[in-house]
Formats: C-alpha cells, structure tokens, sequence
C-alpha cells in the first residue's frame, strides 16, 4: 500500500507538466500556502488554501483528480478519524457513559480539520510536483553536505529498484496461485521479503564496479542542466498568497464572528 | 595464440582467474585489442566472457598472467586505475547495475567529472553522448522511469561520454528488440569510425558473424579459436566445442555448395549481400 502511494507519487511528481519548472518556485508557492493555512485564522483562510493548492496541482500541474484523490485518501481518512474524535465526547455519567457533541466541538473539530486538510494540501502540491531528483539537487545548491545527498540519492535509486525487484516477485509468486488465499499469501510475502534483502545486496555490489568503471573516486558528483527561475511564477505566487490574505482579513473585519 | 605487440591498446597474457568457492573462470587466455578493432568474444553462457571483459579494465585482477596498456604493465592501485578506466571504458550487461543518479542527464555527467573535466566541458559531452545515443528526449528522465532498451543505451551513453580509447560492451543486444539491435550496431559504428577500438561478448553468432572483423571464440575459460569471422564461424569442431552452431548466412552458403547451386567466394556477410552473392554464383536454373 505505502509502496503504491510512494511510486504513485514518484511517477506524477517526474511527469507532471510543473515538473520541469525550477523547484524554487513550486517550493515557494506550495511552502507559502502552508505558512498561510498555518498562521491565518481557519475560517476562511482553510477552505481558500485548499482551493488554491488543488487548483495548482490539478489545473496548473496537470495532475489528474483520480490520481490526487488516490493521493489524499490516506490523510483524508486520518483527517476524518480525528475529526470524529474532536467533534464527540464521552461523559461518563450517572450509570452509563454516553457521547456528546456540542456546537462548539463542532466548530473546533471543523476548522481544525479545515487547517490540517489545507496544510496537507500545501504539503502535497510540492510532493506532487517537485521530482525528489530536482528536491536533492537544490538541496545542494543550498549547501547541504553533498555525502548527505549521496546517500539519499542512492536511497531513492535502490529503493526504486526494491519497488521494482517486489512488484515483478509478487507478479512472478501470483502466476503460480501464491495468493490465493490469506495463508499462502502471508508466506508469499515473507519469502519475497526473505529474497529481496540478498537480491539487493548483490545489486550493490555490482552497482559498485558499474561506478568504479567510472573511475569513481568515492565522491558521486552529477552535473544537470540549468533551469531558469521564472519572474513571472514567482510574482503569481506571491500575488496569490497576498490575495489570499487580503480575503481573510476582509472577511474577519467585515462578517462578525458567530460567538 | 595472440603475438604480442607494441601497438596494442591492451594486451592480456596467459590470464588465470578463479571465483570464490574454487571454481575455475579463466584458464590461461591471451587477448589483445588494436586500435581500430571491431572484436566479438563469442562464447555460450558461462564460457568466461564476462570474467575476461572484467579483467580488461580491472575490476578483476588475474591470480596469474599479465595485462598490459599501451605496452606498460598494468597496476592496479589507485591512480593506475584511474587511468585504465580513462582509457577503457565498460558498459555491463545490466544497466541497472551502472546507472545510480537521479536522472540520465546526472548520470551521464558522472563519469566526465570523474574524469576532472570543466563544466562546460562536461555538459559538452553529455549533451554529445546523449544525442549520439538518440536519447537526449530522455535527459530529464530517472533511471526507473526507462525502458529495458532505454536504459540499456543510458548506460552506454555513460561510457562514450568518457570517451574510450576503448569500449568493452557486455552483451549489449541481449533483451533488446530488433530496432533497438539496429540501432545499438548504427551508433557502434559511428564511434568505430570516431576510432574507437570496441570489444562485444555476446553469444549470437549471427551478431558476431556480421558485425565483427575479428572473433575471440570462448569455452571454459580459453580461447579456443580466434580470427576473421568467415573463418573462425566456418570451424565447425571449434564451434562444436564451444556449444553454438554456424551463422545461418554461412549454413545456408555451405547447403548452397553442397547442394551444386554454386562455389562462389567469399561467404555473404550480411543478408543484404546474399543476393548479390547468389547472382555472382550463376545459379543452375535460375
């Protein structure tokens, strides 16, 4: 499951039509909506963060709704338990305990789900846009320690390859009936895990004469195109951001406050 | 079976190898690559062909026997290493071995950078080995994202980048389709003619047969016969022994004599020269 969310996401974050963009400025519209759903008052600012992300990711990105739902559902239903959890309460009275939801748990439990729905939503329009090649090479250019992002590039690299190396063992395990039904499926897993630990050792050992036929000196620095920072992103973002604000705080001094 | 000579780019002597466990890989081979070589080590599985490709650019180094580069002896410390692989590049048969950065354009530049090159010179190369390879489409790609053919010619765009006196391809047709066949062999003769000395394993004589103007035929660990591919891929013992069977180009040539259609020499190359080849040999009833 989280092995189909992490390569769905991987696949839309190096296809989408943003991907290419410099990271910069998907990082700053997306890292500028979540200071704002984090800082600005639920109501109204929630609803129209979570309108602006989704917008850019599906409008902007090109991302298409069934692949951001698949995306969203697992903090969708987190969002929802905590939501029920906030909302209700138990009493425990005279006899028995019984539950409760008065209209001010509701209203906490609305802008708080409100809150965290638009900050996930930030969150994922710089997953969903920014390839973790592009995120790992402006980590560099923002001086963190290249052995750092070595290491996670490899990581990305072999756990790519782990999501491969499953997918086609589990294939291969289901065309002779390894899971057709719980118990056989459960043993089948456990084998697939048992042979992909040496299955990767062995990858790494051979990826190491592929990088030594390099002549890798032990460094693995790679040099990418440059990309162009587009003034005119930039400026749409922060005249989204502003207006975002500027709505918010109309809406705080002009409607008055139901308390 | 090789003599020794100065001009040799590499030159491997009376090579021994034996792989954890005791068993043996290389017994005793002799091989030496020329500038201008186009050589096909020719061998069914497990014949050693790897094991020789890998003691070429020493990732593996014999228990006995010599190698030497350009005439000198080679080492194998660090900075002999370092210049071996500046002068003899190899792409491995899985490419999912080779390739480890985030996208083919990174991937490519690594090997240049290693090399201590300028950035723009760099970039020069990459943009160079990814069009030569026709994948410059594919530069912002990551490795997971290719098909097997893509990444097949990400990781020879890897090595030609470097630019090699010397290119060792292991079996670089296997689990490619016909097109892709193609056009791996277009883009190996351009870089022959840029003067590149290359060296394929493969165990598809038809390959060898006609790509190659030399073939180094391999079985456990020898080389039992090498020569002019008409004359080696005739041997029918030698092929016998080393468990494959002639090219159909000459299969058919031989039936054709056989059969008194015609005499005509030398033997087709190409399946394109075969119609000339039968024309010239004035086929009884034709």
């Amino acid at each position: 499951m989280a092995a189909a969310a992490m390569d769905l996401i991987d696949r839309i974050a190096q296809t989408n039509r943003w991907s290419r963009r410099h990271p910069a400025e998907k990082l700053m519209l997306g890292g500028g909506l979540l200071l704002l759903s984090l800082i600005l008052p639920a109501i109204p600012a929630g609803p129209l963060v979570l309108l602006a992300a989704a917008s850019a990711v599906l409008v902007g990105a090109r991302v298409s709704v069934r692949d951001y739902l698949a995306i969203l559902a697992a903090p969708l239903a987190f969002l929802a338990l905590g939501a029920v959890v906030l909302a209700v309460s138990v009493q425990p009275d005279a006899g028995a305990p019984w539950l409760a939801a008065s209209t001010d748990s509701i209203a906490t439990a609305a802008a708080v789900t409100l809150r965290a729905l638009a900050a996930v939503a930030s969150l994922l329009l710089i997953v969903m846009t920014v390839p973790l090649t592009a995120l790992l090479r402006q980590a560099h250019r923002l001086r963190v320690p290249a052995p750092i992002i070595e290491i996670a590039v490899m990581m990305y690299r072999f756990i790519m390859l782990a999501f491969g190396m499953a997918a086609r063992g589990q294939q291969a395990q289901a065309n002779r009936l390894g899971y057709r039904d719980i118990r056989r499926a459960i043993r089948s897993s456990g084998l697939l895990a048992a042979t992909l630990l040496p299955r990767l050792l062995d990858r790494g050992r051979r990826m190491e004469i592929g990088l030594s036929t390099r002549a890798c000196t032990g460094e693995l620095r790679t040099l990418a195109p440059a990309v162009a920072l587009s003034p005119a992103f930039l400026s749409g973002a922060v005249a989204l951001h502003a207006s975002i604000a500027a709505v918010t705080v109309a809406w705080v001094t002009l409607v008055p406050s139901p308390a | 079976m090789t003599v020794p000579g100065p001009e040799a780019l590499i030159e491997a002597h009376d090579l021994h190898y034996t792989f954890a466990g005791g068993i043996p890989a290389l017994s005793g081979v002799d091989f030496a690559v020329r500038p201008g070589a186009r050589v096909a080590l020719l061998g069914a599985n497990g014949a050693g062909k790897t094991t020789v490709l890998l003691h070429l650019n020493g990732s593996l180094k014999p228990s006995r026997g010599t190698l030497r580069l350009g005439g000198e002896m080679a080492g194998y410390d660090r900075a002999a290493l370092m210049r071996w692989r500046t002068r003899v590049g190899l792409v491995l048969q899985d490419p999912d071995d080779q390739l480890f950065a985030g996208t083919v354009y990174e991937d490519v530049s690594f090997g240049p950078l290693n090399l201590g090159l300028p950035e723009p010179d760099v970039h020069a190369r990459v943009t160079f080995a990814l069009e030569a390879l026709g994948i410059a489409d594919l530069a912002a790609r990551p490795a997971h994202m290719l098909s097997f053919g893509q990444k097949r010619r990400a990781a020879i765009a890897g090595i030609v980048a470097m630019r090699p006196q010397v290119l060792l391809l292991d079996e670089p047709t296997a689990g490619l389709d016909p097109h892709g066949v193609g056009q791996l062999l277009a883009t190996l003769d351009a870089l022959a003619a840029a003067g590149t000395a290359l060296v394929l394993s493969t165990h598809d004589v038809d390959l060898a047969y006609g790509w190659a103007e030399t073939v180094a035929l391999m079985d456990r660990g020898r080389i039992i016969a090498e020569g002019p591919p008409e004359a080696v891929l005739a041997d029918d013992a030698a092929l016998a022994r080393a468990g494959l069977r002639r090219p159909l180009l000459i299969e058919l040539a031989f039936q054709a004599r056989a059969a008194g259609l015609t005499s005509a020499q030398p033997f087709p190359r190409r399946a394109a020269d075969l119609a000339a080849w039968l024309r010239s040999a004035q086929i009884v009833g034709a």
